[in-house]
């Protein structure tokens, strides 16, 4: 929100103002990362690590829309990643419905699915909510598991064709799912810059610091996060297609897992709440020492990366609930003087009523 | 389905309710007096379920022997885990709180995972071991010790917290904060109190459930949901409350097992969750 | 000419507790009404009830002769009938800026204009020196204009302010009431809970006193005030009883 200063150039992009610095790094990065590719050619793992960083970002984007614009925190969103895996699989499966197509449905049924969960969950108070969100992501890891029409524990294998977008299948170039993910997590960050800055973001935010005091200005709280709910459940959805074009197989446990929800919360909240840059920070540091940890210590399995994850939020919470984002904040501020004060994108202390705290 | 076998079912979920309900009563006790809730609740749990064991296989401990012992190292384990971390994130934004427990959780259960592996134990002889035959029905003993233990603990709280003076004090804080320290109730040794305690009623329940429940680094997260239900169907701040809806949620689960498949039995029980806070958010003898 | 707010009969019970019984009263357009009465009266419990947080046993409210039972309290402020809260509510990631555009957010989509309002909003309570800091660190008087700022960005017909004087340092008082005088001057209605008396005094039209969740006095000020009834209501009296 720059009030008009002598600063920066400033340029108007598509009707909004973007510093023209920002922007000349960003198409940098960006023209970078489009390039990278080629320098990769024969290295897989630098390939799958970058593919599937993106993805997460782009996740951690979407849970950052209700979690950290909206203020509702929910560690069972992963739930819908699952969800849109399932659908375009099954659409594929059954219907013999194209991927690309299936991904459509798959944002549908996410996006409604979020919807028809949050109507009576929404109403509840944070912690009744956070709770409500592991039962019911709990819950539909457990059916499916149970369920044959999804295949049950054993899941669902998708076809392999030739490789081709149209099949959305690429077997032994995996170029295509770079740029696919790539392009993923600019369109999805594109939105939140949008959003953050139009009437909808605004709203989002008021009703995170105080719901009731947005409720007596006239909006329904209600309605609002269930637009936040939709799009973020949607953008999942998609991701879950991806993930399933990208292994060919859809089981509970590699899209339905707790893990998924903890680590695409995760990624918002360690890179910054309420943040653009947050979640991209976020997936590159917590996915990159997953991944790499992954490597150093195959003898114990997955889970040195979740006791790093573990510490890691235990850490952030207690001592800087910021994230990442807000410590640059606090450097850059301490450099330039204590003269700005600008207004931290995530949400300051509150004493909510229904926290015992003085 | 004999009359035998409802009578051993529903005994069987009588049983387990008590000790969802000694969860359930940390849970509350925690959001009670402190204001948050513990999501790292089930990994004390297990920890006090490990705890038990390894004294068991390797230092030929009978569980009976070291559920005291377990007990009090939770709560110095519970105080610690309050100085060390909650206190922190007291005055932080609500996702701070959130996290803070749940990144123990996530970490508790990855360290259990890392240094003991992920295989089940389970203790195999013990002093409880054996069965008790009533009528044509047979009942496991440490099954029912564990039952008896955990009601026996609860009462044992439910005094404390309410004839004792200390128990008063955390009472007044979970009541009204301001109004306890304007008594000149020190409200931080309370929330450590009640953090203490609550680690130990867990510590209880998990010694005595690893008598006759598999070991592993999973357990915590079994049970934990569950107490989130117990407390919510319960009514939060009512310790009968927990005691009762923990012997619903027992007796569900346990029917739920027998009539569904085993994997879903919770599934009702989380669906009485999303109902119970829906409809009736009070709970059964909740005060709110 | 219609009453722009009227009351009928409004009853709530928390319990065994009588927190309202029978209350009845009307708001002329364009007037001030002041609300008075001891702590525990029932005050804020009829502003929960005008502004749709809480649902009566009894009674009704009507705005411009249209009832608002069943409405939910975000669709009555859109009707035009806003309130402030005793405890100042800002946003407290914003700026003071930010906080009136939302409010103006409710009246259009475009974000320029929204802006727009919202400056002109913290002109009207004299806060534009504050636009651009951050809300989180206002003091009582600030926050509170605030409060009034981000009500009248809004574009209410009537307006609820909850003890707009509360925490007021007596320098700023009058200035308070010099702002509510000019607002009443636009065209708003003002209903005012306050304990501060005799600024109150000043400047509303008609005074309402309330006790123990019944209204006892309605009146002019002057007449309220010398009301035996109010003065035994603020100061106990061992014969009142429930």
């Amino acid at each position: 929100m720059n009030n008009a200063k002598a600063g920066p150039p400033v340029v108007r992009v598509f009707g909004f103002e973007a510093s023209l610095r920002a922007l000349v790094l960003s198409a940098a990065l960006l023209g970078a990362l489009v390039v990278l590719p080629q320098l990769l050619l024969g290295r897989p793992f630098e390939l799958r690590l970058l593919t599937i960083i993106f993805l997460y970002a782009a996740m951690g984007q979407a849970w950052n829309i209700l979690g950290g614009y909206a203020g509702q925190t929910s560690i069972g969103h992963g739930l819908f990643f699952g969800l849109g895996a399932y659908t375009s699989t099954l659409a594929g499966l059954m219907l013999g419905l194209n991927p690309w197509l299936g991904s459509l449905l798959a944002i549908a049924v996410s996006a409604v699915a979020g919807v028809l969960i949050g109507l009576p969950c929404f109403r509840l108070k944070s912690h009744y909510f956070v709770i409500a969100t592991l039962v019911v992501a709990e819950s539909v890891f457990l059916i499916f598991s149970q369920w044959l029409f999804v295949g049950g524990a054993v899941g669902l294998e998708i076809p392999i064709r030739p490789s081709g977008w149209l099949d959305f299948q690429f077997h032994r170039n995996k170029i295509p799912y770079y740029y696919i993910a790539l392009m993923l997590l600019a369109i999805v960050t594109l939105f939140v810059i949008w959003m953050e800055r139009s009437k909808i973001g605004h709203v989002l935010k008021a009703i995170r610091d105080d719901e009731d005091a947005a409720r007596s200005l006239g909006f329904s709280p209600l309605r609002y996060k269930l637009i936040a709910m939709a799009i973020s459940a949607g953008v999942l959805g998609f991701c879950g297609t991806f993930y399933a074009q990208y292994v060919l197989l859809v089981d509970p446990p590699s899209v339905l897992a707790g893990s998924i929800s903890v680590i695409i919360a995760l990624v918002a909240i360690f890179g910054g709440i309420g943040t653009v840059a947050g979640p991209i920070i976020g997936s590159v540091v917590l996915i990159s020492l997953s991944e790499y940890s992954r490597i150093y210590f195959s003898g114990s399995g997955r889970n040195i990366d979740l006791l790093i994850y573990g510490a890691l939020i235990m850490i952030i919470a207690a001592y800087c609930p910021g994230g990442v984002i807000s410590l640059f904040e606090r450097l850059l501020r301490r450099n330039r003087g204590p003269s700005e004060a600008p207004p931290s994108a995530g949400p300051t202390p509150q004493q909510t009523p229904d926290v015992k705290t003085i | 389905m004999t009359v035998e076998l409802l009578i051993q079912l529903l005994v069987s979920g009588l049983g387990m309710g008590f000790i969802f309900a000694l969860i359930a009563i940390g849970l509350a006790l925690i959001y009670g007096v402190v204001g948050v809730v513990n999501f790292a609740h089930g990994e004390f749990l297990m920890m006090s379920m490990y705890a038990t064991y390894f004294a068991f296989a390797l230092g030929g401990l009978d569980p009976l022997v070291t559920l005291p012992l377990v007990a009090v190292a939770m709560f110095g384990f519970g105080i610690a885990v309050y100085y060390l971390l909650m206190r922190r994130v007291l005055g932080a934004p609500m996702h701070a709180q959130i996290f803070a427990t749940f990144g123990l959780m996530v970490f508790m259960q990855a360290a259990a995972q890392f240094f003991f592996g992920a295989d089940y134990f389970s203790i195999d002889r013990s002093l409880l071991s054996g069965v008790v035959r009533i009528g044509g029905v047979t009942l496991p003993m440490p099954q029912i010790a564990a039952a008896v233990g955990a009601l026996v603990c609860t009462l044992g709280l439910y005094a404390f917290v309410f004839r004792t003076g200390p128990g008063r004090a955390l009472r007044a804080v979970s009541q009204d904060r301001v109004a306890a320290l304007t008594m000149g109730i020190d409200a931080d040794r309370m929330n450590a109190l009640a953090w203490g305690l609550a680690a130990a009623c867990v510590g209880v329940a998990g010694s005595l459930l690893s008598n006759f429940y598999y070991v592993f680094p999973r357990v915590g997260a079994v049970f934990v949901l569950v107490a989130y239900v117990t407390v919510a169907l319960g009514g939060f701040g009512s310790i009968s409350g927990a005691l009762l809806a923990g012997v619903i949620i027992g007796v569900l689960q346990v029917l739920s097992g027998f009539f569904l498949t085993s994997t879903l039995k919770f599934v009702p029980v989380y669906l009485l969750y999303l109902a119970v806070v829906l409809f009736r958010p009070k709970g059964l003898l909740g005060r709110q | 000419m219609e009453p722009i707010l009227q009351a009928s009969d409004v009853s709530v019970r928390f319990g065994g507790l009588i927190a309202l019984s029978g209350v009845s009263f009307t708001v002329s357009r364009n007037e001030i009404l002041g609300i008075v009465g001891p702590n525990g009266a029932g005050k804020s419990t009829l502003f929960g009830v005008i502004c749709g947080d809480i649902t009566p046993n009894a009674g009704d409210i009507r705005l411009n002769g249209q009832s608002l039972a069943g409405r939910l309290s975000h669709q009555i402020a859109r009707l035009g009938l806003v309130r402030t809260f005793q405890t100042p509510r800002p946003f407290t990631s914003m700026t003071f800026h930010e906080n009136v555009t939302i409010a103006a957010l409710t009246r259009t989509h475009d974000m320029h204009a929204a802006r727009a309002r919202g400056e002109a909003a913290l002109a009207r309570v004299g806060l534009s020196y504050c636009l651009d800091r951050p809300s989180a660190g206002a003091s009582t008087g600030q926050r509170k204009r605030l409060d009034i700022a981000r009500a009248l960005a809004t574009e209410p017909d009537v307006l609820l302010l909850d003890e707009p004087l509360g925490g007021v340092d007596p320098g700023s008082v009058a200035e308070v009431i010099e702002l509510l005088r000019q607002i009443r001057s636009d065209g708003m209605t003002l209903v005012v809970i306050e304990h501060n008396l005799e600024a109150l005094t000043g400047i509303a039209d008609r005074l309402i006193a309330m006790t123990l969740g019944q209204k006892i006095v309605d009146g002019r000020p002057a007449d309220v005030m010398r009301d035996d009834r109010l003065v035994r209501a603020y100061l106990g009296d061992d014969d009142v009883t429930a």
